[in-house]
């Protein structure tokens, strides 16, 4: 009795002896050819005689040779022959040979285009005859195209995330990220750009291939109306392509430049952070005339993302960094800074030889103001009072608030006693004037205690110390005056 | 290098004594091979036979050989270091290096070192063709 | 296994370097590069004992490629490697510096090129020195376990008996990358016979 896998053989022999297999064989989605022993058509399908371009009877008793006259690869010619005349399997793939058979195929756009293949070629065994498969991989080439291109960016992105992550320094990780896209897109350039503190203005943070006269160009671009592709990318909060920077208006001032550059268009991508803030932009320049194709577009978003969590991330450190050396209420730098700042002046003093001075100011009646008109009202006054101080200062001076109602003003230099004197003069004419809040005038007085570096002290500690004992000395003056340090005195 | 082959041409015509050849492979079957060949050809040879290059140099103390057929992928040294080695000691043996290694590069190499390169399998008539090079 | 002699089986490995110099040329022609190719040991075993071999040398995971073939002898011939390495052959083959995490349709059409020229001059070179003849089919990339290798090796369901493999161990060397594999080659007992044949025929030749 036959078993059951006998009978389902018989079955299939018997069903394909009913098939015509011409047809089957014309019917598939690839080439196929016979080929005898001298390497000669005998069969081709129909896909064959499409994608050659010729007919049946132009294409049987010919041989692949004869049909394309030193076109075809030697190693498909040597793999045919001893296919053919020595009955060796082979498989010829696309990756190590380019180009098997002149294939052609026509784009749904009309275009003729090279047809990516690769070759099987199988004697067939109890015959003389010689089976070559011709497989159309095109897809298959764009499928690992996409995953080769994708899995760079993704490395790429890896890095920069971990450059990110290991706190190196923001130029680091930008110049990383022109790197890789310059890396992913052949010759083209990168910039990054960011917008100034008003929003008003681009300038250059990073170009790594660029020659320097570009970042100098580049500095202070005005966002407005003429503006070329960066600007406008800007205003359009959205990717801005200029494909020929040579035919194009806006770049006309910039065209001889750009052509010493050797940039000869620009792509813009506006770098977006969160809550839709515009830091600046991503700009490409390629080096000729060209507008980014779909996947570009996809990259420069991605990378545009990227700078944009690094300066977030570089604005926050910066932020904490404000935070840890100021004080949240006034914004004046607190003690820690000012002990900082005070060992800087002291070095660089006694390296110049300068006389520097610092004031202690304590409040005279502050405690009345926070007791009578509660603590908000003795906040703002701190905040207004802190203002008036700094208003006059030179922007190399000092003014920190190390205490409830004390401050520290430190005079970078001073030429005489009586410059000191001259500012101490006027910091308390501007404290002892009174504030209104809404309908309360608040008034409050001070007490200045000055010392001279190196006059009174040559440490922080002396110099500190005399300040604040001088200020107590201001009190028991009758307040709302100042005082210059007397170390040897008492 | 020439001028001392045509000596040695001459010395071998008049006195009719044999070519000594030295064949060093791994390979016993390759060593007979080549024999094989070597004694289809119509010449007077004498042949050594070596298994690695230790025993290359060792045969060579006791005989003199003009020309060598080496191996190339060997245990121990490789042909390429033996026949530098031979150069050393013995700067008018001619040596071909005779390999199933058939690559550019290879090929390259050995004649830097002025060594002639025989892809294996060889034929009688290859080897004919570079013993009578010499003469 | 003592079917084969000293001498044939010294024959054996001589044929089998000529095979694999063969194929390193055509290899290096290919990728424009040299090519190092050798063959450390040879030995005749059954299947379950290559796959013990298998199981001692290699990693769990395998790529091949296997490609079966009839004539003077008929079997299956098989090259195989660590599956994770095959990427970087691949890689070093066509000259890509990144290796993609898993291999694709493309890479596996590429090794199987590569076992396919490998085995072909190891088979062709076999028959051509023995004066016999030899036809091959085309090959097939595969990746297995070790452990599921006898599937794809046997000629017979699972039925080894009548099966002889010679094993061959085998050391690349291309651009970077240096890796060892194995070439196997299932020999239908019954065409053994033939093979033995050839391999006196010319010995005797020599003697």
């Amino acid at each position: 009795m036959p078993s059951s896998s006998e009978t389902a053989s018989d079955c299939l022999a018997s069903i394909l002896d009913h098939i015509d297999c011409t047809e089957l064989l014309h019917s598939l989605d690839g080439g196929v050819l016979l080929l005898n022993r001298r390497c000669q058509i005998v069969f081709c399908n129909r896909w064959i005689s499409q994608h050659i371009g010729l007919g049946d009877d132009e294409l049987i008793g010919k041989t692949l040779a004869q049909l394309y006259p030193g076109q075809i690869a030697p190693a498909l010619q040597e793999a045919i022959e001893n296919a053919c005349l020595y009955r060796m399997g082979r498989i010829l793939s696309y990756q190590l040979h380019k180009r098997l058979l002149p294939l052609r195929q026509r784009t749904p756009s009309g275009e003729l285009r090279p047809l990516h293949q690769s070759i099987l070629i199988r004697p067939l065994s109890e015959s003389d005859l010689t089976l070559i498969q011709v497989h159309d991989i095109t897809n298959a080439v764009k499928r690992e195209q996409h995953l080769r291109a994708s899995e760079r960016v993704l490395r790429l992105e890896r890095k920069v995330l971990e450059l990110i992550a290991t706190g190196d320094s923001m130029d680091d990780v930008l110049t990383e990220i022109c790197t890789t896209i310059e890396t992913l897109l052949p010759s083209v350039h990168s910039a990054i750009l960011l917008l100034d503190e008003d929003g008003k203005s681009l300038s250059v943070r990073c170009a790594p291939s660029l020659p320097p006269a570009f970042m100098k160009r580049e500095k202070g671009l005005r966002v407005g109306p003429g503006g070329t592709t960066c600007t406008q990318s800007i205003q359009h909060r959205a990717l801005t392509i200029t494909p020929d920077i040579g035919s194009d208006e806006l770049w006309r001032p910039f065209a001889e430049e750009a052509k010493r550059m050797n940039i000869a268009a620009c792509w813009a991508q506006p770098i977006v952070a969160a809550y839709d803030e515009v830091l600046g932009v991503l700009a490409c320049y390629p080096e000729c005339p060209s507008s980014p194709s779909d996947a570009d577009k996809l990259l420069l978003q991605r990378m545009a993302n990227l700078t944009a969590i690094t300066l977030e991330r570089h604005k926050r450190i910066e932020r904490i960094r404000f935070l840890a050396m100021h004080d949240p209420l006034t914004g004046l730098p607190n003690r820690s800074l000012l002990n900082e700042l005070l060992g800087r002046n002291l070095r660089r003093a006694h390296r110049e030889g300068n006389r520097f001075a610092l004031m202690f100011i304590d409040l005279d009646g502050f405690k009345e103001i926070n007791d009578h008109h509660g603590h908000d009202a003795g906040d703002d006054l701190l905040s207004v009072l802190s203002g008036r101080m700094t208003d006059q200062l030179r922007g190399t001076d000092t003014c920190a608030r190390i205490g409830g109602d004390e401050f520290v003003i430190m005079l970078e230099t001073v030429h005489s006693p009586e410059s000191a004197q001259l500012v101490a003069e006027k910091i308390l004419t501007k404290l002892n004037s009174p504030v209104q809040r809404g309908p309360l005038c608040l008034q409050v007085s001070a007490s200045i205690g000055i010392a001279l570096y190196p006059d009174h002290g040559v440490s922080a500690d002396a110099l500190l110390t005399h300040a604040d004992d001088a200020m107590y000395k201001a009190k028991a003056e009758g307040k709302n005056c100042w005082q210059l340090a007397n170390p040897n005195g008492q | 290098m020439n001028a001392c082959f045509k000596s040695f041409k001459a010395v071998n015509m008049t006195d009719n004594s044999p070519l000594n050849i030295l064949l060093v492979d791994d390979s016993r079957i390759a060593r007979m091979t080549m024999k094989h060949m070597l004694q289809s050809l119509d010449m007077e040879l004498v042949l050594l036979e070596a298994g690695s290059a230790d025993e290359a140099e060792s045969v060579l103390e006791n005989a003199s050989a003009s020309i060598a057929l080496i191996d190339f992928n060997m245990p121990g040294r490789n042909g390429i270091e033996l026949a530098e080695a031979l150069k050393e000691r013995s700067p008018d043996m001619r040596m071909a290096l005779v390999t199933a290694n058939i690559q550019d590069a290879l090929a390259q190499r050995a004649r830097e070192l002025g060594l002639a390169f025989l892809p294996k399998p060889t034929s009688a008539e290859q080897l004919e063709g570079f013993i009578r090079q010499g003469e | 296994m003592d079917l084969f002699s000293a001498d044939e089986h010294d024959l054996i490995v001589e044929l089998m370097n000529l095979g694999v110099g063969r194929a390193a040329h055509a290899l290096s022609q290919l990728v424009n590069d040299e090519v190092l190719l050798s063959v450390p040991r040879l030995e005749f075993i059954s299947v379950p004992e290559a796959q013990e071999a298998f199981r001692k040398d290699l990693p769990p995971f395998l790529a091949g490629v296997l490609q079966d073939f009839e004539g003077f002898i008929n079997g299956r011939a098989a090259l195989l490697f660590p599956e994770a390495r095959s990427l970087e052959l691949v890689n070093a083959m066509i000259g890509e510096e990144l290796s993609a995490d898993e291999i694709t349709e493309l890479e596996q059409e590429t090794l199987a090129e590569l076992g396919n020229i490998l085995l072909n001059h190891c088979l062709a070179t076999l028959a051509n020195q023995l004066k016999q003849q030899v036809q091959t089919d085309i090959p097939r990339a595969f990746s297995s376990s070790v452990s599921e290798l006898p599937g794809n090796l046997s000629l017979y369901d699972n039925n080894d008996d009548n099966t002889l493999v010679m094993l061959v161990q085998i050391d690349f060397s291309l651009r970077n990358s240096a890796l060892r594999g194995y070439l196997a080659f299932v020999i239908d007992l019954q065409s053994a016979d033939s093979f033995l044949h050839a391999l006196r025929e010319y010995l005797a030749e020599l003697l």
